[in-house]
Parts: structure tokens; sequence; C-alpha cells
């Protein structure tokens, strides 16, 4: 029973996937990506980590499911699946890069399913009661694993300021480097919605 | 749930090929980060797999777990500057297509 | 828990990191952004006392047996104090460099510093762990500081772009990354560098039984660092993010980033291949790693220099030149052999010296002409003879001409492949040195061998003095090998690599 839910599950997750990556707006890639972490949420849970599961829907499906949604409802991207794609000029990676590396991974793949684990079956006992029983896990955290979990406050720190730092609105320019991009910036806040529509046109085409 | 780990490996190895597919093939800011969050969950279940090929009742191996909860922390943070970014570009030009109008080509 | 209290003394410059970071972010909010001067001033004085706590662990550890681990996961030895007494040293530059650059804002940059300083303890977690988290927490923290202030100038196209560039390249690397952690710990059950070597389902182990997993997985991680050091097929970001990137930070990210991956990177092959008492099946295995990065140096020293060559934007050429010496650091790294080590170190601490002296002057330059662009230099050599001539001393150390720093650096790289049957690829570098010379000294053409310019100079002589100082150092490391040599040689020792 669980073992055929795991296969529907597996199924589910990547179907969202290849929703992600092929979505026409951003709006149903990131509501695709939504999909395949509750997917894999149910999966952790299948396979014996509740605690994890639990982190995935909170943090994941939460917290940065939120912060995507947010951004795509801020800038109303979805006027950008009126521009054509060009699927292969991307980032100046180009079509060889992509046919090499897109290769690669599939010999990956390949290799992954072909390799033999000696034992496929896991620990019956550590399947009844979870891989990631919380008790362990919080002694773990605040003792063997003490020093990363302060880097990781300290990364959370930076993060917050480098967040501020890149998505608050610049002041009055001072430097003459912003001055020349002032107009640029301050002037297109406040263009109408056809003058934007226009410009994504033309950036689109270009 | 007893399912071979060979196929919970496949399934991360699924994920992690549609992100880096999705990375190489989009241009969108935001679906290239949708991409590359599947590529950390993609990462964070080959973790917990290989936390139960590991694990003993003797000896539970917690690192799986606990580098899967941290990776979520990282995603989280990548997220967020990213998408901060995307404001700041939107801002600044009203695209959010990685490609468009390039000052730095060449 | 007592043990952990014991050994806070350890890590005490990374707790005066910390502590330093805090104490900016409050100074700052206390000055309300007015001023960010004294949050730079406040940022230099921490990172001297920092700089003396390492001074002082680097003095405790020269007695033997010194080294240890604390923490179960942080090595204290003199390679990761060796790295992080280069961090802060780069750091005080870019610092300087920051308060000294005449375009930026005086107000409200206090989160420079911040993240600058975000960044250098980062970097301290990576050069000095061998737990694999703990190390990609440092990596995370070092990109997600970078990204930050790679679009600092958010208001400049340039910067916001190259900074987008940048996180979205950095995504991908820290997936492939962590990907290929997620394999190495499903095949060895565990995420400590030593106990993979070592443990009972080691590497070593697993070679035997099942080497194309363990390969997957190796190149993946592999290809996470190549990134970080931009080393080919993973560089493409490099030239973008440099010339968009505000000049301060490229200087950081060129040195000390670059640096930082290469240590943390040192630290992997070193612990995993080139341990003490190996057996044939790792030092086959270590070999292959060693063609590997052979090949890649070799491609990465060719590509960087010939694009260099193309380039009219100083910083951009820097960008590629800064790649290309990425294959030369790699090359020594191929031996697999603690000589060819040596050579390494010894030519990334020549690294920092003359990068941070090259860019020094590329700020200088662009302060005056307002762009970084080669022809912009035309005929000033003479109008500021105390930063033309370090320039040119920088350059011809890039180059790899005696009497400089740079020079020792290569002869070491160059005698170590030759030693350890990289014949070939000594040769590949010395014709590449060759190469490199056309466009560094495009620069010295630019400045000296056209008409004087009209242009007057205004003076800038904290900026020149420290360029003058790095120029100094980068002739004196070049003559007195000895002291500098004597460091890496004891930082490598440190590393405790297998005879090989």
């Amino acid at each position: 029973m669980a073992e055929t839910l795991f296969y529907a599950l597996a199924l589910a997750a990547v179907g969202f996937a290849v929703g992600v990556i092929s979505a026409r707006s951003p709006m149903l890639s990131v509501l695709s990506l939504l999909g395949a972490f509750v997917c894999l949420a149910l999966v952790y849970l299948l396979a014996g980590f509740q605690f994890l599961a639990g982190a995935q829907v909170l943090v994941y499906a939460g917290a940065i499911m939120v912060l995507f949604l947010f951004v795509v409802m801020l800038l109303n991207l979805a006027d950008l699946s009126k521009v054509a794609e060009h699927p292969t000029r991307v980032l100046g990676v180009h079509r060889v890069a992509l046919a090499g590396g897109s290769a690669a991974l599939l010999g990956v793949l390949a290799l992954l399913a072909s390799r033999r684990i000696p034992d496929t079956a896991a620990d019956t006992a550590m399947l009844a009661r979870g891989f990631d029983e919380l008790e362990p896990i919080a002694v773990a955290l605040f003792s063997r694993y003490l020093l990363p979990f302060e880097a990781a406050s300290l990364l959370l720190l930076a993060t917050m300021v480098a967040v501020l730092v890149l998505a608050k609105r610049a002041r009055a320019p001072q430097g003459p480097r912003e001055q020349a991009q002032a107009v640029d910036a301050h002037g297109d806040a406040r263009g109408d919605a056809s003058d934007a529509a226009r410009e994504l046109e033309g950036a689109g085409l270009r | 749930m007893n399912v071979p780990h060979a196929h919970l490996l496949a399934l991360a190895a699924v994920l992690f090929g549609l992100g880096c597919l999705g990375f190489l093939l989009r241009r969108n800011a935001i679906i290239v980060l949708a991409s590359i969050e599947l590529m950390l969950n993609a990462a964070n279940l080959a973790f917990l797999t290989g936390s139960r090929m590991h694990s003993s009742a003797a000896q539970p191996s917690l690192e799986g777990p606990i580098f899967a909860l941290f990776v979520i922390l990282i995603a989280a943070a990548e997220a967020a500057v990213g998408l901060a970014l995307v404001i700041a570009l939107y801002r600044l030009k009203r695209t959010a297509e990685l490609d468009s109008s390039s000052e730095l080509r060449g | 828990m007592s043990n952990y209290l014991q050994s806070l003394p350890s890590i005490a410059p990374e707790i005066a990191m910390t502590v330093l970071l805090c104490a900016v972010l409050v100074v700052d909010l206390l000055l309300k952004g007015r001023d960010s001067r004294k949050v730079g001033y406040l940022t230099l004085g921490g990172l001297g006392v920092v700089a003396w706590l390492l001074l002082g662990q680097w003095g405790e550890l020269g007695s033997a047996g010194a080294a240890k681990r604390v923490f179960g996961m942080i090595d204290i030895d003199r390679f990761s104090t060796f790295f992080k007494l280069f961090t802060v040293g780069s750091l005080a530059a870019v610092v300087l460099f920051v308060l000294l650059d005449r375009r930026e804002r005086r107000h409200g940059i206090g989160e420079y510093y911040l993240l600058l300083l975000g960044a250098g303890l980062g970097i301290f977690f990576m050069v000095s762990t061998s737990n694999l988290l703990l190390l990609m927490l440092g990596l995370e923290l070092l990109s997600l500081a970078s990204y930050s202030l790679a679009g600092f100038h958010k208001g400049d196209k340039r910067s916001a772009e190259a900074a987008m560039k940048y996180v979205v390249f950095g995504g991908l690397s820290a997936g492939v990354m962590l990907y290929g952690i997620s394999l190495l710990y499903g095949i060895t059950g565990t995420i400590d560098l030593t106990e993979m070597a070592s443990g009972p389902h080691s590497l070593a182990a697993q070679f035997s039984s099942g080497p194309v997993p363990v390969a997957v997985a190796i190149v993946l991680v592999l290809a996470g660092f190549a990134y970080k050091v931009s080393v080919v097929p993973f560089h493409f970001w490099t030239p973008d993010v440099y010339e968009g990137a505000p000049t301060p930070v490229t200087s950081f990210l060129a040195v000390a980033s670059k640096a930082a991956g290469f240590a943390a990177l040192l630290r992997f092959v070193g612990k995993l291949f080139l341990v003490d008492g190996a057996d044939g099946a790792v030092q086959q295995y270590g070999a292959r790693i060693g063609a590997l990065l052979a090949i890649l140096s070799a491609l990465t020293m060719t590509l960087g220099n010939l694009a260099a060559l193309r380039q009219s934007s100083m910083k951009r050429m820097l960008a590629y030149s800064s790649i290309a010496h990425a294959g030369y650091v790699l090359m020594g790294m191929a031996t697999m052999e603690s000589s060819g080590w040596n050579a390494a170190m010894f030519y990334l601490a020549a690294y920092y010296l003359m990068n941070l002296g090259a860019f020094g002057f590329v700020l200088y330059f662009e302060s005056v002409t307002g762009s970084d662009d080669i022809a912009s230099l035309k005929g000033l050599g003479a109008k500021a003879l105390w930063v033309t001539v370090p320039m040119v001393v920088f350059l011809v150390s890039l180059t790899g001409l005696p009497p400089t720093v740079g020079f020792t650096g290569k002869y070491m790289l160059f005698v170590a492949g030759v030693d350890n049957g990289l014949l070939w690829l000594s040769l590949v570098m010395a014709l590449n040195s060759v190469v490199s010379l056309f466009y560094y000294f495009r620069i010295v053409k630019a400045l000296f061998l056209a008409e004087p310019a009209e242009r007057s100079m205004p003076g800038q002589s904290a900026l020149a003095g420290s360029i003058f100082v790095l120029a100094v150092l980068t002739v004196l490391f070049g003559l007195y090998i000895a002291p500098l040599q004597a460091w890496c040689d004891a930082s490598v020792e440190s590393l405790r690599l297998g005879a090989g």
C-alpha cells in the first residue's frame, strides 16, 4: 500500500517538476513547484522522516513559496508570458553546452539507477519509529553540530542584511555612478502600464 | 514503506536533472530560481535516502536529516537574495528575463 | 560540553570576527547611517585585533602536536591560519579601498563593511573545516554576502545585472555541489572528510565495489569548487561579475573569495586522496583526480589568457587573467605531491599581493578617468609615478618575470611540474606566460608610450600609498623567498599529506 502510494507520489512529483520548468507563466511554474514540494513532503513522511516532512511543508511550502508568490504578484510577471521565449539562447550558454549538459545528466541518471545497493531494505525497527526522531536531532544540533548551528545563524543575519541592501529602494543618488541611472530608475517607476508592456516586448525581441 | 533505495535515488536524480534542464532552458529569473529549488530538493531527498541506508536501531545516521535541515535553510537564503535582486532589476528594467538587454555581453 | 568551553580559545579569531560583525551592525544603526567612514575605521581596527589573534595562533601552532580539531569539525592548523591571515589582510585592503574610493558614498554604506565581514567569516569556516556541512555553510555565507556586494550599486544596471548572474550561477553550483555531497554521504555514511577517508564505509572500500558512483559524486563536488575558483568550464560568470561589481568588491572576489575556494579544494582533495598510509586504490584514484586537474589546468590557463588578449576593459582583462592564474594554481595541485602543493600555496600568496595591487590601481584610475578602459589610460604614466610604477611591478609579477614574487611562484610551479611528470603542463604554462605578456604590456604601453595627456591627476595619497606598499611587498617577497616559502611549507605540512 505505502509502496504504491510512493510510486504515485514520485510520479506526481516528477510531473510537477516538469510543470515547473515548462510552464509558460512564472505563476504556473511557482504553483507547480509548490505541488512538487508537497509531494516530496509526503514522500519524506512515507520514508520515515516525520520531522523533515514537517519542516519541508512549513519552510518550503510555507515560507519560500510565499516569498516566490509575493514577488510574482508584486511584479505582475504574468505579462511576461506574452514575451516569446528563445529556449536555447540562455545566459550565454549555447546549444552545445546544453546538449552536453543534458547528456551528462542522463548519464548520471542511468548510473544511479543501475547502481547496485547491497542492502535495499531499511532497518524495520527504524522504519517503525522514524529516522529523524526529534530528540536525538535536537541533542545533536546543540552538541555535535553546535558550530554549524551558530554558522547558520550568521548566515541568516548576513542574508537579512544582504536582502535589505538589495531590495530597499535606492535613496537620492549621491555617487556619480548612480546619477546616470537615476533618471532611468525613477522615471520608470511612474511609467504607465502600456509603457511597461512596450518595454517588455522590446526586451523580448532584442 | 519498503521501497528499494535505488528508486528513491532515481527520483532524486530525475528531479535534479529536471532542475538542471530548467536552469539551462529557461530565461525567466523566477523560473530559473524555481529550478534551483528543485535541485536543492533533489539533494535533500538523496540526503534522506543516505540516512535510511546507513541507519540502524543502535546507531541512527543523523547527518542526513540534519544536513537536509540546513539545506532547507540555504535554499531559503538563496531564494530570498535571488528574489530581492529580481525586484531590484525589475525596478531598473521592468523585466525579469535574464537575457534581455544585457549590458554585460561580449 | 566542558570540552567545548575549553576549545573556545581555539576559535578566538572567529569569535572576534563575529563580535566585530555585530559591533559594526550596532554602530551603523546608532549612527543612523550617517558617516559610514567611522564604521569603516572600526572594521579596520577590529580586523587588526583578529590578525593579532591569528598571529598568536600561528606562533602557538609552531610546536609539534599543537594542531588539533575542536568542536569535532574545525581543524586548527597552520594551513587554515595561513589562509585566515591572508583573508584578514585582503579584507583590510578591501575596506581601505572602500574608504578611499572617491566615487563611493560617504553615508549609508555601513552594510558594505558588515557584508565584507560576513563573507570573511564564511571564508574562515570554509578554510578550516573538514566537515562538509560546515564547509557548505561557510561557502554559502561567503556566496550570499558576495552576491549582495556585487549588486551593491543597485542603481547601476551593470552592478545589478552582475549580481543577478552571480546569484543564478551561484545557486546552480550550490545545488550541484550539495547533490554531490549527498551522494558522497549516501556512499560513505558520513559527512566528515577524515571519516570518509578511513571510516567503515570509506571511499577506498567503495572504489573497488563501485567506482562509478564515487566518481560522479566527486566530480559534482569538484564542479562546485571549480565554480568558486572559476576554472573552465565553470568560469563564464567571472568576467561579467568582475566587471559589473564595484571595484573594491571585485578585488575581494578575485583575491579572497577565490583563494578560499582553493583552500577548501586543497583540503578536500588532500583529506580524501593524499592521506597518510593510503592504500593502492586510493592512490590510483588520486592519480586520476590529478590527471583531471592537470587537463582542467591547461584548459583554464589557455582559455583565460587567450580571452584576455581581446579585452579593452581593465577589469575584464584582469578577470580573464585571474581565470588564467587559477589554472596556474591548479597545476601545482595537479602534481598531487607536497612539493607541488607548496608551490600552489606560494603562488596563491603571490596572487594575493599582485592582484590586490592591480585592482587598487584600477580603482585609482577609475576615479580619475571615470572608466576602466585601457585606452583612457593613455599618456597618464608620467603623471602619477607613485601609482604607475607599482602597477608596472604588479604587471611584471603577473606575467611572471623576475625580480618579483610572481616569478618565484611560477618558477616553483614549473619545477614542481617537471619533477612530477607534468613536463607538458609546465611547457603549456611557460607558453601561456608569454601570451600573457602581450596583454599586460598593453597597459604599460598605454601608460608610458603614448603622447602625455593634458589631464591633471588629483592626488589620492592614501590610496597611492597602499598600492605602493603592496608593490614593495611584491618585490620583497620575490627577492627574499625564504620566509614566505617557510610559511607555505609549514601550512602544507600541517595538512599531513601522505608521502604520496
